[in-house]
């Protein structure tokens, strides 16, 4: 089996796996909220590192610029987030909502990352080509 | 009373630290003052969104119209899919407020700092380094 063929649908079956256990560690008893949770950081973890290592090394993806051009605008993000979390009163409040807090910054930063390095170049392609065979 | 722009952006600034430390004392207040706080802070910000929204379609600011449309709405959908994640996403009628709230300061953050804040602090740059090419 040729994994790099499958490799965007794994990911996406992981993704969407960890956002199923964190919508279901809000429905369990507390232990069982701690492992969906910590599976799921795990999860994130992976798939984060993967993207790093593919922007850094593989180059295997449509970003273009290097990484540093998207570290203000995603610092002002992750900020952004724990001020949320803070505002609604879960920011560091006991030791399962700091696990929550890394939880939910990860599926946000994934997001975050995956579609500069994804989605919005190859929607920015998509309209330049069209734009193109408009003015052709 | 005639305010300066000066004067209405410290107004501004104060309206919006004041929606904030309401929402944030709604988290640990009894649940009648919790509501009431929640609304007052949701008032606040539509206030405080009228003036951009203005600014943005009479031209007075040279932050683009359509990325900042775009990436409003982007924000708007991941923090609705957060609220979900955590489990408190239209759960009661405090939960529809807290998120309608949450989610005017995260789209007032972003808004402002993207129509007012960037286009700023990049006239700025560019007008410090023409003052030191000129004196080179």
């Amino acid at each position: 089996m040729n994994y790099s063929q499958y490799k965007n649908y794994i990911n996406a079956g992981i993704f969407i796996g960890s956002i199923l256990l964190t919508r279901l560690s809000t429905m369990v008893s507390p232990t069982l909220a701690y492992a969906c949770t910590i599976i799921s950081i795990i999860l994130l973890s992976y798939l984060l590192i993967s993207l790093v290592y593919d922007i850094y090394y593989t180059k295997n993806t449509y970003y273009s610029r290097p990484l540093r051009n998207l570290l203000p605008s995603g610092l002002i993000f992750f900020l952004g987030l724990l001020a949320l979390r803070w505002l609604q009163g879960y920011f560091l409040r006991s030791s399962y909502e700091i696990f929550a807090t890394i939880n939910l910054t990860l599926i946000t930063t994934y997001v975050y990352a995956y579609s500069y390095a994804y989605i919005a170049p190859r929607v920015k392609q998509y309209f330049g080509k069209n734009k193109q065979n408009n003015s052709d | 009373m005639n305010y300066t722009s000066k004067q209405k952006n410290y107004i501004h600034a104060a309206i919006f630290a004041g929606s904030v430390i309401l929402t944030r004392f709604s988290a640990s207040l009894p649940a009648f003052i919790a509501h009431i706080c929640t609304i007052g802070s949701t008032v606040l910000l539509l206030y405080l969104s009228i003036p951009v929204v203005y600014d943005m379609y009479h031209r007075k600011t040279t932050a683009d119209q359509g990325t900042v449309l775009r990436n409003t709405l982007l924000l708007v959908s991941i923090l609705l899919v957060l609220r979900w994640v955590e489990g408190h996403f239209l759960g009661n009628f405090y939960d529809i407020l807290v998120t309608i709230n949450l989610t005017a300061i995260a789209v007032c953050a972003y808004v402002y700092l993207h129509v007012y804040i960037i286009p700023y602090l990049k006239d700025y740059v560019s007008k410090s380094k023409r003052s030191d090419d000129s004196n080179q």
